[in-house]
């Protein structure tokens, strides 16, 4: 079974990789699918086919009879670094898809309502080249972190009015990057993958016929990589050594709390806003990687190298507004508006792991026709800017060192209703 | 300057969506029977009746009441023209069986004599639906498909 799920979850990495720089609410996507993403990802009590799977499980017992969604989106992001010193940086042109594929049905006329699907929870990272190492010399600074999840899910209608979800996520995640591989105590580092198991609770309650609250507890899934393999610089003398036993402790997707209002102010309106609480100051701290089994022997003390990435990422809050308009039976028009807080702290900003971008806005539209619905949505973030101002040393080796990311992202999906 | 406009543009367009947002008629204006109840009602009265099969937590039979059945004209055209019959297909699963219907929200429509004569399902706009109740009334389902007459309408 263990393995089945990582043939499933590996195919589905390979299908979206590389993933770099997907990072919006922090690692996290502002919404999973085009309609969710279409109005700003505020969804948590809005109605959801499919997507109720990655969003809030209860909205899966909106699904009236059986329908299936197959999309994803398509994310091309825009930085650049500079270094002390050095002039900008651009990173490289970059267009990443990052699928999902959904079924849900309700059981019969019962009140239980089941799916699963498997979609791109999030994922950060960059591929910058030619950028000078603390050497002066060219060098790149690469990353690459990617979390995909399957979710089996199920819902229940408690009464006409409250509904109850529950997520069971199958996660797996993987991590590559570079740190300066030419420069001394440059690492080039590959393979680190680990699964993990989470689960999202969800309740919906609809007030009346105009107003709806919702909320989802999502629990925090702790990642142990490893796997990976170390390419380590020790510069002139022992040069280039490889170890083969590489692991990262203490790198979490973090626990997640969320509301939502939805409103109705007409038959043909529909009004959302959400907040989110993100809770990355427990999960992202100090992760630290550890490389043993060298492929030479080593001089004593550097037969297990241990490396802390000291990021103490704070907690986020997400604000989402989004609203949709049906002009008629076959077109629905949205719109939404995102702001994370930028979770990382000025004073450890790191180039590898660049989840700054805060504001994001969004428009969609829905085309039906019959049973088929075709969404589609656009998603900019805006360009944040940011500057270690940290002082020098071991743990942080990016002082005075400026980071400015924003990303475009189109969303599509076709749902079929049978 | 341009997040503060978007979110200003979206901030208006809430207002303007409360501030146009049509008047909701009143909820029970459709004259609901139970299945057997309108299977009686049929045999005094020369009217087609509606079958209307829905849960009470399906969404989109929620959206039907929200955009079609709380519509006055809707209202007016079932109550005066036809039978109306509200299945609610967990609590009377034998009509569902009987007409095959497990789908939700769907419309099964007899003749005054009973037969079946027209099907359709899932989530439509007031002037569809209204074309729906026209087309049946007509008797239109006799020489055309709903599609053809609804673009003669």
């Amino acid at each position: 079974m263990r393995r089945m799920l990582g043939v499933v979850l590996t195919a589905l990495l390979v299908l979206s990789a590389p993933v770099w720089a997907w990072a919006t609410n922090g690692m996290n996507m502002i919404g999973t699918g085009a309609v969710s993403s279409g109005m700003g990802g505020a969804d948590v009590a809005v109605p959801a086919g499919c997507t109720a799977i990655a969003g809030n499980p209860a909205q899966l017992a909106t699904t009236c009879n059986r329908v299936v969604s197959v999309g994803g989106a398509f994310l091309n992001p825009q930085m650049e670094v500079t270094m002390p010193g050095q002039s900008g940086v651009d990173n490289e042109f970059q267009l990443f898809p990052l699928p999902f594929a959904g079924y849900a049905q309700r059981i019969g006329t019962s009140r239980w309502s089941v799916g699963v699907g498997i979609f791109a929870q999030g994922g950060m990272g960059v591929d910058f080249n030619n950028v000078k190492n603390f050497m002066g010399n060219d060098d790149s600074l690469y990353s690459q972190v990617a979390f995909m999840r399957l979710a089996p899910t199920v819902a229940y209608n408690v009464t006409d009015k409250l509904t109850l979800g529950l997520t069971a996520f199958a996660g797996y995640a993987t991590i590559d990057y570079d740190f300066f591989p030419r420069g001394v105590q440059g690492q080039h580092v590959t393979g680190l993958s680990s699964y993990t198991i989470a689960g999202r609770f969800g309740a919906n309650y609809q007030i009346n016929d105009q107003w709806a609250v919702g909320a989802t507890y999502t629990t925090e899934s702790s990642l142990d990589f490893d796997g990976g393999e170390m390419r380590f610089n020790f510069g002139p003398g022992l040069g280039q050594v490889t170890y083969r036993d590489v692991k990262m402790d203490d790198f979490t997707w973090p626990r997640q709390v969320e509301v939502g209002v939805s409103f109705k102010p007409g038959p043909k309106w529909l009004l959302a806003f959400d907040v989110s609480w993100v809770n990355w100051a427990a999960a992202i701290k100090t992760v630290t990687v550890t490389a043993s089994n060298p492929n030479v022997a080593v001089p004593a003390g550097y037969d297990t190298l241990t490396i802390p990435f000291v990021m103490d990422w704070k907690d986020q809050f997400v604000f989402a507004l989004g609203a949709q308009y049906e002009i008629n039976d076959m077109w629905t028009v949205r719109a939404g508006y995102n702001y994370g807080q930028n979770p990382v702290p000025d004073n450890t900003l790191n180039p590898l792991f660049p989840a700054i971008v805060e504001h994001h806005l969004t428009a969609g539209f829905t085309f039906t026709y019959q049973d088929w619905d075709f969404d589609f949505a656009l998603e900019h973030g805006f360009s944040n800017d940011q500057t270690n101002n940290g002082a020098p040393s071991s743990t942080n080796p990016f002082a005075g060192t400026e980071v400015s990311h924003y990303q475009d992202t189109v969303h599509i999906m076709v749902s079929y209703r049978f | 300057m341009p997040r503060l406009s978007a979110l200003a543009g979206l901030v208006l367009l809430a207002v303007l969506a409360w501030a146009s947002a049509p008047a909701m008629a009143a909820e029970g204006g459709i004259h609901w029977l139970e299945y057997d109840a309108a299977l009686a009602a049929q045999k005094t009265q020369d009217k087609p009746m509606l079958i209307y099969f829905h849960l009470p937590y399906c969404y989109r039979c929620k959206e039907m009441k929200i955009k079609v059945y709380n519509q006055a004209a809707v209202i007016d055209k079932l109550n005066a023209n036809f039978i109306a019959a509200k299945v609610d297909v967990e609590k009377n699963p034998a009509p569902a069986k009987l007409y095959r219907s497990d789908y939700t929200p769907s419309y099964v429509f007899l003749s005054p004599g009973g037969k079946e004569v027209y099907r359709d399902k899932g989530v439509m706009g007031e002037e569809r639906f209204l074309g729906m109740l026209d087309y049946v009334q007509s008797r239109a389902y006799m020489r055309k498909s709903l599609e053809q007459f609804m673009k003669g309408r």
